[in-house]
């Protein structure tokens, strides 16, 4: 957290003085804020979520409660109908069945297709309540009239896309869930929202549900025997700007730690912060892999824009070689959203040269 | 006012020492950085270079663009802030006070906003549009009511500064891929800028230089102040319309090139004015060559510090000015100057 520290020192300077005007947020959705930490100031490793302890099948009449992972109880008078949720989190209620009525955070690329976050979310049948960081709609929130709202948590106890000095307003308008998903096993984010989707009503005995969890079963096995083909190909995870490339932290992000598991051989950066390890454009060969897992969100400034103004990224192996794909870096914890990442990887590592660099 | 120089070494001999540690300054510029690299890479990259030699491009193609923009930017806000001191009799001026950057910064996100102009050869022309059409509305409401005041001008840059910075967010606010392509450039860096930059900016920051240079004698009079100035037979009004122009051409060629920086502009002429004295036939030519120096200086510091990663030096300047700014304000006693 050093550089942060500094950086935050660095920008209350800036900020007091109020003479080099950088309109706009710093602590907006930079590539290096949307990546995953958010901006968090917080304590991490406070997660030790109170999993399974709730109550499935609450009927509608009777008091429903949910215990969320920071360890939060919400109790309402019956369960709650009327859900807004941040996208990843709308995506994997919706995956299971569950329809919010609400959605904030990514919606849609700019060719007007879904986000790889919201997933299947039927845009047309649900409400948005804003699309960037630090955009929620406070009054159009309260207008849905929501009876709980849900987002992840990449570094507890903080919402994802609900700004710290905007929680206790959002508090008034409804009482707010949160599931980690940051630093976990992939499978147990996506298990906690079965059990938020079963405490709402969702019907996880449904065949779609144990359909989609094949899906995800096979699409792993497919991963884990195309990786075993190639013990040598090495792949790194990262996203840029035109000043900072960005190189994943894998233990802090639950699908990297998931294809660790799978037997990817992932860089892991030597000294990051948190999620991941900031480099200067010059260092754009410190950390070298067959194969470049690119973060495909709008917001990060992308290959071809890179390619053309700066010089460095073209001398990165992965680039000479073509072997560049894009990364889902925010996946909605459904296992049929999963698996679809997971065959996209798996065409990748069939498709790569792993002896680019040895 | 403090007067004379401490003189132990004559100030042609110093402005030739200072012009060598600005060489200096701009060699290791090209030499030191986020990854090591050496003197003979350094110079190849210069001399001989070969495009597949990895440290090679990253001198030629990264820190080379960036130091000879950072020798033009410093020049411009230093002589800027100088000339702009002197003109307004105003220790705290500088090329932001009369809304400059404010309406560089405002024009080239409206141009993006509204023109969806994203590369920087498109909206540079833009930025000295804003930085003229603020200093004119800055100028044209100090004048309101009869003569435009050090006063009433340093009121009326604050006022169009805010709200063209408040524009400015609105427009950031509305749209978030103006906000993607104008961040980087906002926030006042070398890093990234692209040498095919310089030629549309060149013509005007050598006439700013050009300029002001020319005018040290006649900022010495204006520096005297309103009364002195005229009783010695200057039109004030037209010299400080002169002056503003100038510094249009040099605050707006350095926000093209580099986003705005602050601090330079501000410390340098104060440095220089208690090293060389109050001839401004003096401080203009060392402020031209102070300014690069220590702006190349606080490049080359924000890439050593934050290594692996890099500080933008517009953070630096200011992280370094602040304090400057303060002991200065404390020690001097500038604002009874």
């Amino acid at each position: 957290m050093r550089v942060r520290t500094l950086l935050a020192a660095l920008l209350a300077v800036v900020v007091l003085t109020g003479c080099t005007a950088a309109p706009g947020n710093t602590s907006g959705p930079a590539p290096g804020n949307s990546s995953p930490a958010g901006n968090s100031s917080a304590g991490s490793g406070s997660s030790d979520p109170a999993a399974g302890d709730n109550p499935v099948g609450n009927a509608e009449s009777e008091p429903w409660t949910f215990t969320d992972d920071r360890g939060v109880t919400v109790t309402l008078p019956k369960r709650p109908a009327r859900v807004v949720a941040q996208s990843t989190a709308a995506a994997s209620l919706w995956a299971l069945g569950f329809e919010v009525v609400g959605v904030f955070g990514p919606q849609r690329l700019p060719d007007g297709s879904n986000d790889p976050t919201i997933g299947d979310v039927d845009l047309s049948r649900v409400t948005s309540v804003g699309e960037e960081w630090g955009e929620l709609d406070l009054e159009k929130l309260a207008a849905l009239k929501p009876d709980l709202i849900v987002s992840i948590m990449y570094v507890p106890p903080e919402l994802w896309y609900i700004l710290p000095d905007v929680q206790p307003q959002v508090e008034v308008i409804a009482p707010t869930v949160g599931i980690t998903v940051g630093q976990r096993p992939i499978k147990e984010a996506v298990q906690r929202f079965e059990d938020l989707a079963a405490a709402l009503g969702a019907d996880l005995n449904a065949p779609e549900v144990a359909d989609a969890r094949r899906h995800f079963d096979e699409a792993s096995a497919a991963l884990q025997a195309a990786l075993a083909e190639k013990p040598d190909l090495t792949v790194m995870f990262g996203a840029g700007s035109l000043e900072t490339l960005w190189v994943s932290n894998p233990p802090y992000y639950a699908d990297l730690a998931y294809l660790q598991e799978l037997g990817m051989n992932i860089v892991v950066p030597d000294n990051p912060e948190m999620y991941w390890e900031a480099l200067s454009w010059e260092q754009a060969l410190r950390y070298q892999a067959d194969v470049l897992f690119y973060d495909s969100r709008t917001g990060v400034v992308q290959p071809p824009e890179l390619a053309a103004q700066v010089p460095t990224w073209n001398h990165i192996p992965a680039v000479k070689a073509g072997q560049v794909y894009p990364w889902v870096a925010v996946p909605p914890y459904s296992w049929d959203g999963l698996a679809t990442i997971l065959e996209d990887i798996t065409a990748a590592v069939k498709a790569a040269d792993p002896d680019v660099v040895r | 006012m403090w007067s004379g120089s401490p003189a132990r070494v004559s100030r042609p001999a110093a402005l030739l020492l200072l012009a060598g540690a600005l060489v200096v300054v701009a060699l290791l510029s090209l030499r030191v950085g986020s990854i090591p690299v050496t003197t003979a890479d350094a110079l190849a990259a210069l001399t001989d270079y070969d495009p597949d030699s990895y440290t090679q491009t990253v001198v030629r193609t990264m820190r080379l663009p960036r130091t000879v923009i950072g020798l033009g930017v410093g020049a411009a806000l230093a002589v800027a802030g100088s000339a702009m001191q002197a003109a307004t009799r105003n220790p705290l001026a500088e090329p932001s006070l009369l809304g400059v950057n404010a309406g560089a910064s405002f024009a080239i996100v409206a141009a993006v906003y509204l023109g969806h102009m994203t590369h920087p050869l498109q909206y540079i022309w833009f930025a000295f549009a804003g930085a003229l059409g603020a200093s004119v509305l800055v100028y044209g409401i100090a004048s309101a009511g009869g003569g435009a005041s050090p006063v009433k001008l340093a009121l009326a840059g604050v006022i169009i500064s805010a709200l063209l910075g408040s524009w400015t967010t609105a427009l950031l606010l509305l749209n978030k891929e103006t906000l993607e392509v104008v961040r980087f450039w906002l926030a006042g860096s070398l890093a990234g800028r692209s040498l095919n930059l310089l030629p549309p900016v060149v013509p005007f920051l050598a006439a700013g230089l050009l300029g002001a240079l020319l005018l040290g004698r006649q900022l010495n009079t204006l520096s005297l102040g309103e009364d002195a100035a005229r009783s010695l037979g200057m039109h004030t009004g037209r010299m400080r319309a002169a002056v503003a122009g100038l510094v249009v051409l040099l605050a707006g060629s350095a926000v093209a090139l580099a986003g705005p920086v602050g601090f330079v502009g501000l410390a340098v002429p104060h440095i220089v004015r208690a090293w060389v004295g109050s001839d401004y036939r003096w401080i203009l030519p060392f402020s031209l060559l102070l300014g690069p120096a220590l702006l190349l200086g606080a490049d080359i510091l924000g890439r050593v510090l934050a290594r692996p990663s890099e500080l933008q030096v517009g953070v630096v300047t200011a992280l370094v000015g602040a304090p400057f700014l303060i002991s200065m304000a404390r020690r001097r006693r500038v604002a009874e100057r």
